[in-house]
């Protein structure tokens, strides 16, 4: 195999290099990924464990009213979510979607406990008859109107808005729970975390600029390969001969080193017999 | 064909490449601040508290307690109220709401309990223990008791935040004594009086000696007149509390009912201008007097050679029935 043939080939493995590169880099994912998810519980929860993950930045929850996020020891979340229908966010199924969990709750009316199963069923309505999520509903109840989700005294931090609340998720503790809840009862809408996750291309610079490099080498090989040349070879040999005079005889300038080299050794005579100073 | 599906796979592998796999929550990291309420938690029922006091004390009217004033403290107060309405020279207690000192649990259960210590309402006057008590997850914790501190005692040092005082079971026997037999002992040494041989196992303590004072001057003048006073004192122990201290001892924070009755012969018995307003019905020859008592009970670290003894106590009187 000659030295051109090896070049071509590295050429054309240069060239694959480029293209890979050049894909990769056009369908490299964006570090900054927003993940939503629909929500159909008055409550959403996360936990501390999908708290932890240093991907998570900021969070936000919709709702066609009012919103309310807040903190709280793992055990007073847990004992305080018992009452509520909620949307356990358990962490990441792929970058697009949450891996989820739904806990259903049967609020009865406090007013008319009763044990025997067919009351419970005939509480029902009572707690539906809370404001409703579908539009109509919105319209017809007001904003301000609260549902009563008792005490807030275990919530340690607490945001509010109307229709969205958006927390730094940087803001909140290690170990607590983050609990969001829509204010009239109704369910939330959307949830969303913006994420910055790790994307490895640090290896597609690299790819492409050897690419580049080896590409530009198997041209010049194929380039040499079509291209007769022969004749720059005979002017450039010619230009060399021609800088070298030995080869046309002519004869070297008077005094010029190549004329002293020609004459012989440039040694100074000196007297054998001559001596220095003796006294 | 062959060699489009060999370059989409080798895109896909690209691609594959260049975005990690989403996180996976594995850790759970611990917390921070162990203590059912943080200091902002703490400070938001106080302030709302002595906001519906301060509402309830303008209006002298019990009916505005809401969420936040309950139990013992709402009865006691209403009687302050009920007797400073009728009598001008019997203002309602000073109760302070600035604190110099706040104690949490870090109770994972409930009841649970918060209580704080105010500075002095005035220089005459020692700082108030106040007691506030959760019953569950869903209720507000509501001002229950409070008691102004014994004059030269000494609240032990607790926990702060981060680590929230140790709730300690009434038959916690880390302590010597457990926080049950304290009070059992304690409301004993209340029953039978100064001369009790319990009495050599608590510190003096000036509420017991005003009751102890009380009693003789009340049990004299009673039996002057062929009656008889007697103290009947019940401690509450489903409503007491116990928290470790930071030195190893317990603070048990008690409410006691106390109720002493009156009575004489062939007599018909008057009351003060401040009990007057207490009185339900008419006095004839018997009343008793019905007490919501709170009182702090402090047992010192094993090893350490100090008795237990109250260092907070209040003697508040809510009704007279005849």
């Amino acid at each position: 195999m000659t030295l051109r043939t090896t070049a071509i080939i590295a050429g054309a493995l240069g060239l694959l290099m480029l293209i890979a590169g050049l894909i990769a880099q056009a369908a490299t994912p964006a570090r900054a990924v927003v993940t939503e998810a629909t929500l159909d519980t008055p409550v959403v929860v996360l936990g501390p464990e999908v708290l932890a993950l240093p991907e998570l930045q900021r969070l936000a929850v919709t709702a066609d009213g009012g919103v309310e996020a807040h903190t709280a020891r793992p055990m007073d979340a847990e004992a305080w979510l018992v009452r509520y229908s909620a949307t356990y966010i358990t962490g990441y199924a792929t970058w697009d979607e949450f891996s989820t969990r739904t806990a259903s709750r049967i609020v009865g009316d406090a007013a008319t406990p009763s044990p025997s199963p067919s009351a419970t069923a005939e509480a029902t309505p009572a707690a539906e008859a809370s404001p409703s999520p579908s539009p109509d509903a919105t319209e017809a109840v007001p904003a301000e109107e609260s549902f009563d989700y008792g005490s807030g005294d275990l919530w340690r931090h607490n945001w509010a808005g109307v229709g969205r609340v958006s927390i730094g998720l940087t803001a909140v503790s290690p170990g607590e729970y983050l609990v969001v809840n829509s204010v009239d009862g109704s369910n939330l809408d959307t949830l969303e975390i913006n994420a910055d996750r790790q994307v490895n291309d640090a290896w597609i610079s690299p790819l492409i600029w050897i690419g580049i490099a080896l590409a530009v080498l198997g041209l010049l090989a194929v380039l040499s390969a079509i291209i007769d040349v022969r004749p720059l070879q005979e002017r450039v040999e010619s230009w060399t001969t021609k800088r070298s005079r030995i080869a046309t005889g002519e004869d070297p300038k008077a005094g010029s080193r190549r004329e002293r080299r020609l004459a012989g050794s440039s040694l100074p005579d000196i007297d054998l017999d001559q001596t220095g100073d003796e006294s | 064909m062959r060699r489009t599906v060999v370059a989409a796979t080798a895109t896909a592998l690209l691609l594959a490449g260049c975005a990690s796999a989403p996180p996976q929550a594995t850790v759970t990291p611990s917390l921070e601040a162990q203590a059912s309420l943080i200091d902002t938690q703490a400070a938001a029922v106080i302030d709302s508290t002595f906001a519906e006091l301060s509402a309830a004390d303008a209006a002298k009217d019990p009916e505005l307690f809401g969420s936040r004033v309950g139990g013992n403290a709402a009865l006691v107060r209403g009687a302050e109220y009920t007797v400073s309405a009728k009598v001008a020279e019997e203002p309602v207690s000073d109760l302070p709401s600035e604190m110099q000192g706040v104690y949490v649990s870090r109770s994972e259960s409930w009841p649970r309990m918060l209580a704080a210590v105010s500075e002095p309402p005035a220089d005459d006057l020692t700082p108030v223990v106040y007691l506030w008590v959760q019953d569950s997850v869903d209720e507000p914790y509501r001002l229950v008791a409070w008691a102004h501190m014994i004059p030269g005692a000494v609240l032990s040092a607790m926990p702060g935040e981060v680590n929230g005082a140790e709730p300690l079971l009434l038959g916690e026997d880390g302590v010597d004594p457990s926080p049950r037999k304290a009070l059992e002992d304690y409301v004993e040494y209340l029953r039978q009086g100064a001369d009790s041989e319990l009495s050599a196992n608590f510190a003096d303590d000036s509420y017991a000696q005003q009751l102890f004072s009380a009693r003789a001057v009340l049990a004299k003048a009673a039996s002057a007149t062929g009656g008889a006073y007697v103290d009947t004192i019940q401690p509450d122990f489903a409503s007491t509390f116990a928290l470790a201290t930071s030195d190893g001892g317990a603070l048990i924070f008690a409410p006691i009912d106390i109720a002493s009755s009156f009575s004489v012969k062939d007599a018909t018995l008057k009351l003060s201008a401040r009990e007057a307003p207490l009185l339900e019905g008419t006095a004839k020859d018997k009343v008793t007097y019905d007490y919501r008592d709170f009182v702090v009970l402090s047992v010192p670290p094993p090893g350490q050679d100090q008795l237990p003894g109250a260092v907070a106590a209040e003697h508040h009187l809510i009704s007279i029935t005849p």
